[in-house]
Formats: C-alpha cells, structure tokens, sequence
C-alpha cells in the first residue's frame, strides 16, 4: 500500500539538548522502532545534512524551536523556499508555548506543533504519534 | 477676558475672599480718605445746588458725618440724632421744623446762627435693599424743595451710591488679582501666555527663572526661540499651532532649557480670547522628569523581571529536567536494581530535584502575581474552596467546612489564597484527620476570611517569619515545601490593597484572618 517501508523512512532530528536527543533515540529502542535517526544540534547543521544527501528521503524532521546559529524557524523559512526542500514534511518539538511561535510555524506549514512535558514524560504519545503517522501517511519521495 | 475651549468648557474657580462676611464699613472703606474725598465731594456738589442750604451725609454705621459746613458740636450731635430716622425709609423723607423739633435733641444750627427749619434726607440705598445712611439737606427756611429739587437730590444720592458701589467691586477685583497673581507667581509650574504671533506676553518667576539674568528683560514681548535648539522650536510651534487652533494641546517632551538644563516637561497649552476676539494660548508646564525616568526605570526593571521569570522557568528549569531524565536513563539501564543505599540516594536526587523544580515555579508564580489584570467576579467560596480541594492531596480524614457565602473578588488570586492556606493547614497537622474551617463575613468596605484549623499552630514569635519568602518551619526533608506558600499569599492580598495576620484559632490550630477589600475601595 505504502509506496516505501515505514522502516525505510529516517527521522532527521534537529535538537540542540543532548538529553533530549538521548531521550528520543532511547524512546525509539523502547518502543521497539528501527527507522534510522540522524541528529542535527541546529537548522544550520540540518541545512547541510539535507543538502549533502547525508539524509536522503522518505524522510521527516522533528525540529527544536530554540537553537544556536540557526532557529527552528529560520530553518523553516530556508526550507519552505528552496525547490527541493519546500516538502518536507516537519513537526516541531519544543518547550515553547508562545502563540507566536505556534502560529509562525504553522504559517510555514508544519504538519504540527507538539510541546515537550515538563515533567519529563519521556516523549512517550509524541514517539507512538510518530511512529503511527509514518505507518499510514504517504510521504513525498 | 473670555476663556474659550475647544469643546469642553472651562471650570471657572470658586473664590471666597470677597467677604460677605465683613461690616458694611470694611466692605466699603468707609473709614478709607478716598471714601471720604467722596462724600466731600457729594456734599459740596449738592450745596452748591440747593442755595442757602447745609449738605450733609450722615452713614448709620458710622460717628463720622461729612458736612460743606463746620457745624458746632451740640448741631452735630443733634444731627446725627436724624439719621435713624431714614432707616425704614425707601424715598425722600422729609422735616418741617415740627417735626426737626421732635427729633433731634437740641436744635441744629447753621450758618450764621440761623436755626435749621426744613430738612430732607435722601437714602443712600444699594441695589440689594441695605441702606447704608442718606444724603441730607438742611435748610433755614421752612420751604420745601421743589419736586425738580426733589429729583435732583435723589439722583445724586443714587449716584453716590453707585460709585460706592462701584469701590466695593474694585476692592473685590484688587483682592482677586491679587490673589491671582500671587498664585502664578508662587506655582512651581511654568506658567506663560503668548499671542497669535508666538510672543510671550505673560511668565511667572518660575518661567522667568529658566532664563540666564541679562535675558530676563527679553521675555515679555518676544518669542524667545533664539534661546532654544531648533528642533526643539519647531515642537513648541507645532504644538502653539494645534492649540490656536483645537483649543487645547497637551504634550510630553524633552527641552533644553536656555541654561543648558535638561528636562523633561509636560505642557499644556489652552487658548482664550481677549475682550477684543484676539486669540491667545496660555501655557502651564510642568517638570515631570523624575517622574517619566521613575516610570522608565519601573518599566526597566518590569522587562528584567519579565526575562528572570523566563530564565527562570526555562533556562534553569531545562538542564534540571534532564538530571531527572539522565537519572530515570540510569535506573531503566540498570533494571536488576541496585542496593538499597544507592537506589535511595537516587531517590533524594530525584526528590531534590523535584523540589528544586517547585522552588522554580513557585518563585516564578510570585514573581507574576498581580503583573496580569484579573477579572473580578461573583464567587461562592464553598464552590471555589471546594474546586481547590479538588487539587490537594486531602487524606479521607480531613474534614473542610465552608461556608457558603458570595463575594465578589478576583478568581485566581482568591483560589491561590484558599489553595494555599488549606494546604499548609494539610501539610503541617500532625495527623490523617483534622478539620479546617472556612468562614466569610461582608462588611461594608472589606471582606473578613479567616482560614482556621485544628493542627499544630504556628508559635507566636514565628508570625512574621512564616510570611518571609522561602521559609519554612521545618526541615524541607520532614515536610516537602518551596517556602513560598505564604509569601504568595500574603502578596495576592496585598496587591489588591488587603491584609492577612495570624493568630491561634479556637479549634487548637492555626488562624488565619485576612481583610480583603471590596473592588469600589480600590477604586476610589
């Protein structure tokens, strides 16, 4: 039905917090999911993984909002307006609750906005979310 | 001069110093040489009309009599006996030598021993009905005046009366200018005037005062802008503009004053028009430099506490939150379980962390209250006390009593309150059951809630220090607490113009009574 394997489909992971990283990759092994992670500590970092093919599609992006060298947002705004990137499909994860930052983000078409637990809940719903989403959706290859 | 104002009108001054409290004699200088010039005048004028005859005014309140004749003691006295005579009198009154007889006590000489025989006496009496004394013309012959005469006397009677009329105005006028002038003179505002081609016409000391000496005398009649930056003189004219031509101007801004002083000024400019239509602006500035840098710095350090509190809540809170989850890493890593020493430490690393994490949002929470406006409403507080009992951890045993009264307060602080103060009383009671009771009195300007329960208490000498931030009564390891429960409380009630004290309560426990104002008080 799919028009890839789900395992087949990479998580491209823009993230400055290790822990966080560790935490997601952690998830990933606990919920038993095999999809390949490349890690990305800002958008800059992203920008060139993307551009040098070090991640290659059927791929989507879980991006940080707040990082050095470049934002979450600047990446979006790079992203959305090149010809080879402006697809790519990318749910934010941040700590961020600022209607601002919700509202940027979906103006540059984020297939969603999902705030970290505080309490440290280990990424548990937004993992099986993910997992689930990329079983069912047909991904632009 | 007329006031004029573009739309509203303006609010003339109630003035009380013309004193309609004063004698008739104070209010109209009777005792004063110019009053006295006057009636000297009066009666020489109406002597030299009346041939033959004595002029006289005689005032009731007053010995003093003027006369074009000096009449030997005994006649004055005999003729000041007349004046009484007049007081009910509204006309003309006149004495034929029968009835001078009557009156006076002794007979009035006049010129050349001659006995007075005739005398008219015409009253000198105001607008408002008060006669003040007559007008009097003596006679030694027993003819009367001719009704020509007649008039005659009274208009120069009226006419005296007027221009004592008119000395009273003047007076009240001097004392009101005065007063006036003593007013701009002594405001610490800058108060000028300038007509419609920008000259000052008008400054007080405190306006004259910005100017070096050798350029005080070139104040009144000039504009001035040579003093000033030139940007500064275009501000000014623009604003002189809208006032000529709204009617009033009102502006904050930064001058350079003439002796190189900066500060920061608030004008507003009025126009009015003088008797002639010209139109005018009338200036009243004042310093608001302290004030407006007050405001600034406020305004600084309400950005620094807004960046803390995000520092706080993010920055310090993240790397805490991933000690807890590098911790849960190690425990899930480790699932065959460590020894009971190090899975306790783990315990207290997570607990310390925990607490550190409340301490964060505590102080956060403290540091915003107030910082948002709240909504003022009609609360039950046994449904909001109940809807925060909701959130604590209350132990089966524990036993709440509200009372259902209705206020009308503000929701979040008033749960934050409730919340609180119920939690402590939770916390710190040394067993599962207990009660808190919660009561309500209205008064007419507050709300009286006391919070009371069964527990422990709070020692005397600890009252003040439980209301101190991050204090607590026991070890934090005994019972878990940021220390910032009562502070919270005590600045939720206080924003809102109320107070809370401490005492011991009739069921054992602690006590806690707090004054909450209505909403209209904090609004007066």
């Amino acid at each position: 039905m799919s028009p890839h394997n789900p395992t087949e489909v990479t998580l491209l992971l823009v993230e400055d917090d290790d822990i966080d990283a560790i935490s997601i990759q952690r998830a990933f092994i606990k919920h038993r999911i095999n999809n390949k992670i490349v890690r990305a500590c800002d958008g800059l970092e992203a920008l060139e993984k993307l551009q040098n093919q070090e991640v290659v599609r059927p791929l989507i992006v879980l991006l940080d909002l707040q990082m050095p060298r470049m934002s979450g947002l600047e990446f979006l705004r790079v992203i959305r307006s090149e010809e080879n990137l402006k697809d790519i499909v990318v749910f934010v994860l941040t700590t961020s609750q600022d209607e601002q930052d919700i509202f940027e983000s979906y103006k540059l078409n984020v297939a969603g906005y999902l705030i970290k637990d505080e309490a440290g809940q280990q990424f548990t719903e937004i993992i099986e979310m993910i997992d689930g989403y990329w079983k069912v959706v047909h991904l632009p290859s | 001069m007329e006031s004029k104002k573009g739309n509203t009108s303006l609010r003339k001054p109630h003035v009380f110093i013309s004193g309609e409290d004063k004698s008739t004699s104070e209010l109209y200088r009777l005792q004063s040489p110019e009053t006295g010039e006057l009636f000297t005048d009066a009666v020489k004028v109406a002597s030299e009309m009346f041939e033959d005859s004595v002029a006289c005014v005689l005032l009731h309140d007053s010995a003093t009599t003027w006369c074009n004749l000096k009449l030997d003691t005994r006649s004055l006295a005999a003729l000041v006996s007349l004046k009484d005579k007049l007081s009910q009198s509204s006309s003309i009154f006149e004495m034929n030598s029968k009835m001078l007889e009557e009156v006076a006590e002794e007979p009035i000489l006049l010129q050349e021993s001659k006995l007075a025989c005739y005398a008219v006496l015409a009253p000198l009496t105001f607008p408002e009905g008060k006669c003040l004394g007559s007008l009097c013309i003596l006679k030694h012959t027993s003819e009367p005046l001719t009704k020509q005469q007649q008039t005659i006397l009274k208009i120069l009677a009226k006419d005296l009366v007027s221009q004592l009329e008119l000395r009273k105005k003047n007076i009240q006028l001097e004392n009101l200018t005065e007063l006036y002038e003593l007013i701009i003179e002594t405001n610490q505002d800058l108060i000028f005037a300038k007509d419609k081609e920008y000259k000052i016409v008008l400054a007080n000391s405190a306006f004259m005062a910005l100017y070096p000496k050798d350029m005080q005398d070139k104040i009144i009649g000039f504009t001035t802008f040579e003093a000033y930056k030139e940007e500064e003189v275009s501000q000014f004219l623009q604003n002189d503009k809208i006032a000529f031509r709204t009617g009033i101007s009102d502006v904050i801004e930064r001058i350079t004053f003439p002796k190189g002083e900066v500060r920061t000024i608030n004008t507003i400019k009025t126009r009015f028009f003088d008797n002639a239509g010209e139109p005018y602006i009338l200036g009243v500035s004042r310093d608001v430099t302290e004030k407006e840098d007050l405001i600034a710095k406020l305004q600084k350090s309400n950005d620094d506490l807004d960046e803390f509190a995000y520092v706080a809540s993010h920055d310090l809170k993240s790397p805490l939150n991933a000690i807890k989850r590098l911790v849960s890493f190690i425990e899930e890593d480790n699932a065959d379980g460590f020894d009971d020493l190090t899975s306790k430490h783990f315990d207290m690393i997570k607990g310390r962390a925990d607490r550190m994490s409340k301490l964060l949002s505590d102080l956060l929470s403290f540091s915003r209250i107030g910082r948002d406006p709240q909504e003022f409403e009609t609360l039950n507080i046994r449904d909001v006390g109940k809807g925060c009992i909701e959130l604590l951890d209350k132990p089966e045993g524990f036993n709440v009593k509200i009372e259902a009264s209705k206020v009308f307060l503000p929701r979040v602080p008033f749960e934050l309150v409730l919340t609180n103060l119920m939690s402590n009383a939770i916390k710190h009671h040394t067993s599962d059951t207990g009660q808190i009771v919660i009561t309500c009195k209205e008064h007419n300007r507050h709300y009286h809630i006391v919070v009371e329960d069964d527990g422990p208490g709070i020692p005397e000498k600890m009252y003040g220090r439980v209301f101190q931030k991050f204090q607590t009564l026991k070890p934090r390891d005994q019972v878990e607490g940021s220390g910032m429960g009562l502070s919270m409380v005590e600045k939720s009630v206080e924003h809102y113009g109320g107070s809370i004290t401490l005492g011991e309560s009739e069921l054992g426990g602690a006590k806690f009574m707090i004054n909450w104002p209505k909403k209209e008080v904090n609004n007066l």
